[in-house]
């Protein structure tokens, strides 16, 4: 009795992962070049720093490129961020996670997402992702991810209250 | 008196007998080392002795694996690491985790070099530039980043640390290629301390096989000095037992080919013992810790101590006053021998003072069995010799007969200055330090395959930075910071790690604030805070100190007695010579070099051997000289040349160099072959003298030859010396015999 108790259990876990790890198929993989507008509500700024770019994906490779108000270049690979800084990219530190969380999240590694985060359904076109593991449940309190068949917003939710909205379409603006 | 001379036997006996227990009593407590650095002569100054015993890095271990897939290295790892308690793994993740968090509460003290110095030259736009794009990237800022540092220098400092080529992971490193996973931490025991870094890495194989069994496709590299010196200690310890064995195996044949008898082995056996005895309880009563390779060179106790029971056997079986006549040349022998090893007592090497109290203790006892208690168990004619060996040393005897004394000075004499001139000319010495243990090459691979990987880059040489407290030390060190970074661009080094690029000093701090400040009311900056809706923050006070500084790095600030020390790890050096006069220019900065410096010591201590071994031969010959008169004594003398000289010479060829150790067997030759010379010159029957000297210098040639196949190069050194210079002063000593003796009459007895 007590083993197929066990066994249920079990199947119904790996039911509720595969049933979580499905939440993200409504999303096609993001690929090639897009446009991306950014809004960034830091505490202890009275107003949002909003910024314009885009974002060149190819395989295992992110380049995040903003060009307003300010230029700068980051290259994002499942080894870490990268600035471009002193004609060439330079290595930031501590960065690892967040550049694999960058590529997992736009090319729909479900592996990577799975592994670290558990997923819900928050509306009919978001999925909140809730970190489970270190070091990325210390930086960011959840994500969230909407879109209809696309990927079109993705926010993060800092622990220390910063909140990152990024909207990948082209020409779409944030307020 | 007589009665007191009845008793000695008994008193010898009682008094081996304490020994023994003495012994038993003591060996299971004995440390054994095998580690050479301990043993040889201390650094120059007091602080730098004290220096070299706290920084210490001989515990740190590193593990990488390869050769599978990241997935399964990790796994690997977590594996390893569940199961191997007895080291303590570090967790660099962690660690930098909780670097981080302490920046965090400290933020705008820490400011990078490049950010300083835009700072001091007022130089704004740059510092406001940085910020902006670090505020408008998607990685997160530091927790109140904001509000404690606007221009976000701490968060653009800490984003430049980390190493390159290994990413800091939880509980390990992993190659920014994805293809190793490093595991780095410390055990907890002396990795010279034998018997517990046996055990542990007996225990931590066992894991590694496990590992290797499950995932054969898996590939390990090991680096630390605990592999390395187990290994040699077992190998040592091994030798020690193998060569031992086989002397002793070898010598119990050569006996029982001269006597067709297991008498001469009780006998030998009966000599033998009390001087093992003697000479280990000695030793381990005069030193807490005693060093495994002295017990490999004390193998040589059985050659001596079995060559004086020849020596006796042969006398006795002939009759008590033919051992009586005997015993003053045996006497004679030993105070030549123990001269010589005095000379190593007086030396500054704990080694060599090793193996000079075990065999000045082991000979002596051997001396005393011999007078004490042979006569007492071997009846005069109870011995039959071997009929071919006699007639052999008979015939060798009549020919000597024949030979004219003055041929032998006409030919020993240019022959000995001819040696000496080509040793003298051709001789070169290595003082390599490295010579004393010899790692198999599958460890040093593994070592330079962890060190490629980024995990273990230190050189041996690190610089020394000396103030009067901590805080100046810093100071000093980052004042350094300079130099450093023009020697790299020169290329005279790759990289280095210093306390101060993670720990500024107070006063650096202080003076950052300062100019934090005047930053905070230029131009650029104010716009950019107004911008941004920000106010410029207060000054800070709550310096990052060392105390609660929670980073290995801090191990690198090290307290003396007198000063405070900063130490600065090096990578790569490769001009060694032109960084060490850069350095000599800087106050209070030094370069420590415990490779070189011990090479250094060796080297002297080369030269100080050299210099005994002229003292100890003119010595020997003046005790000859006093005994056998002076002819004779000289002729000893161009003997003992010729033969050391020759082994010297062979050695040289044989190894294209000469060692410290060479030089030790040296003397050594001269102690055996004194012996044959103090035979050779007495008034005592010839053909026993070429017996007894033929059967000793057999038995000792079979020892010494043997200890030529040790994996050690110092032991081979020794060996190889040692039994070419007993075999042709063997070959050599009877010719002294034509040389007439003018023994003083002394009775026979002690």
């Amino acid at each position: 009795m007590k083993r197929l108790l066990g066994l249920a259990l079990l199947l119904l876990s790996a039911r509720c992962a595969a049933a979580d790890i499905s939440l993200l198929q409504r999303f096609a993989p993001v690929e090639g070049h897009i446009q991306f507008s950014q809004r960034k509500q830091l505490q202890g700024l009275p107003v949002a720093l909003q910024s314009r770019g885009y974002i060149e994906l190819k395989q295992d490779e992110l380049l995040w490129h903003t060009t307003s108000p300010v230029d700068s270049q980051l290259k994002i690979t499942a080894a870490g961020v990268s600035q471009w800084q002193e004609q060439q990219y330079q290595a930031v530190a501590g960065s690892e996670f967040v550049g694999q969380l960058m590529l997992a999240v736009l090319q729909q590694q479900q592996s990577f997402i799975a592994e670290y985060f558990s997923l819900s359904e928050t509306s009919a076109d978001c999925v909140q992702l809730q970190p489970s593991q270190a070091p990325l449940n210390s930086l960011f309190d959840r994500i969230e991810l909407c879109g209809k068949q696309q990927l079109q917003q993705i926010s993060l939710f800092e622990l220390n209250g910063n909140q990152t909205d990024i909207l990948l379409q082209q020409g779409t603006e944030l307020d | 008196m007589i009665k007191l001379r009845a008793l000695l036997p008994g008193a010898w006996l009682a008094t081996v007998l304490a020994m023994l227990l003495l012994l038993l009593w003591q060996l299971p407590q004995q440390q054994w080392r095998s580690s050479i650095a301990g043993l040889l002569p201390a650094a120059a100054e007091p602080w730098q002795q004290q220096l070299l015993e706290q920084v210490n890095s001989s515990r740190q271990i590193s593990l990488a694996l390869t050769g599978v897939p990241i997935a399964q290295l990790r796994q690997a790892a977590s594996t390893l690491l569940e199961n191997s308690a007895e080291v303590q793994w570090h967790q660099p993740g962690q660690l930098l985790s909780t670097l981080q968090q302490h920046y965090q509460q400290h933020q705008s003290l820490l400011i990078s070099d490049k950010a300083f110095s835009l700072l001091q030259q007022a130089d704004y736009q740059p510092l406001v530039d940085a910020a902006l794009q670090q505020l408008y990237s998607p990685v997160p800022l530091l927790d109140g980043a904001l509000a404690q540092d606007p221009l976000l220098l701490t968060q653009q400092y800490i984003s430049a640390q980390g190493r390159e080529g290994v990413i800091p992971k939880a509980n390990w490193l992993e190659s920014r290629d994805g293809k190793a996973v490093i595991l780095y931490g410390e055990i907890g025991v002396d990795p010279f301390d034998r018997i517990p870094a046996m055990q542990l890495v007996q225990m931590l194989e066992q894991q590694l096989d496990a590992l290797q069994l499950s995932q054969p496709q898996l590939q390990l590299a090991r680096s630390g000095v605990v592999f390395h010196a187990v290994h040699a200690a077992a190998n040592a310890s091994f030798e020690m037992q193998f060569y031992g064995g086989m002397s002793v195996v070898a010598i119990l044949l050569l006996l029982w080919f001269s006597f067709r008898s297991l008498r001469p082995v009780w006998l030998a056996t009966l000599v033998l013992l009390p001087a093992v005895i003697c000479g280990l309880a000695l030793l381990v009563l005069s030193f807490s810790q005693v060093h495994v390779l002295s017990m490999v060179f004390a193998t040589t106790l059985i050659g001596l101590a079995v060559d004086y029971s020849f020596h006796a056997m042969l006398a006795a079986n002939q009759g008590r006053l033919v051992f009586q006549t005997m015993l003053p040349s045996l006497a004679l022998s030993l105070l030549t021998t123990v001269l010589g090893y005095l000379v190593l007592l007086l030396l500054p090497f704990a080694l060599l003072q090793q193996v000079a109290v075990f065999m000045l203790a082991g000979l002596t006892a051997a001396f005393l069995s011999v007078w004490l208690w042979l006569p007492r168990w071997l009846t005069p004619g109870r011995m039959q010799n071997n009929r071919c060996l006699l007639n052999a040393c008979s015939s060798v005897s009549q020919r000597l007969d024949k030979l004219q004394a003055h041929r032998v000075w006409y030919a020993a004499v240019p022959v000995a200055a001819l040696l000496l001139a080509t040793l003298v000319v051709s001789g070169r010495f290595s003082d390599d330090v490295r010579l004393f243990n010899q790692s198999p090459a599958s460890l040093l691979q593994q070592e330079a395959q962890v060190r490629a990987l980024g995990a273990q880059q230190w050189d041996s040489r690190f610089l020394v930075v000396l103030a009067p407290d901590s805080q100046q030390a810093l100071q000093a060190e980052q004042q350094l910071q300079l130099s450093l970074q023009q020697w790299q661009r020169q290329g005279w080094l790759t990289s280095w790690q210093s306390v101060s690029q993670q720990l500024p000093s107070v006063q650096h701090q202080a003076e950052g604030q300062q100019l934090l400040q005047l930053a905070y009311q230029s131009e650029p900056v104010r716009r950019y805070l107004t911008e941004l809706g920000l106010s410029a923050p207060a000054p800070r006070s709550d310096w990052l100190l060392p105390d609660s500084f929670p980073s290995p790095v801090v191990q690198q600030l090290i307290k003396l007695d007198n000063y405070s020390a900063a130490i600065v790890l090096l990578s790569q050096v490769t001009q060694v010579a032109e960084l060490q006069q850069a350095v000599q220019q800087l106050p209070g900065v030094y370069m420590l070099d415990p490779i070189a410096d011990t090479n250094a010591s060796l080297s002297a201590l080369r030269s100080q051997l050299m210099i005994w071994l002229a003292v100890a031969l003119a010595l020997s010959i003046a005790v000859l000289a006093w005994r056998r008169g002076l002819k004779a004594a000289l002729a000893s003398g161009l003997i003992l040349l010729i033969a050391t000289s020759a082994a010297l010479l062979v050695s040289l060829a044989l190894q294209q160099q000469l060692n410290v150790f060479n030089l030790i067997a040296a003397i050594l030759v001269l102690a055996l072959a004194l012996d044959y010379a103090v035979f050779f010159t007495s008034a005592l029957h010839k053909a026993e003298v070429i017996q007894a000297v033929a059967l000793s210098a057999a038995t000792s040639c079979l020892a010494f030859g043997m200890l030529s196949f040790s994996q050690t190069p110092a032991v081979a050194s020794f060996g190889i010396t040692v039994f070419c210079g007993v075999a042709l002063s063997a070959l050599l000593a009877p010719l002294l015999s034509v040389i007439r003796a003018k023994e003083l009459n002394s009775g026979g007895t002690l």
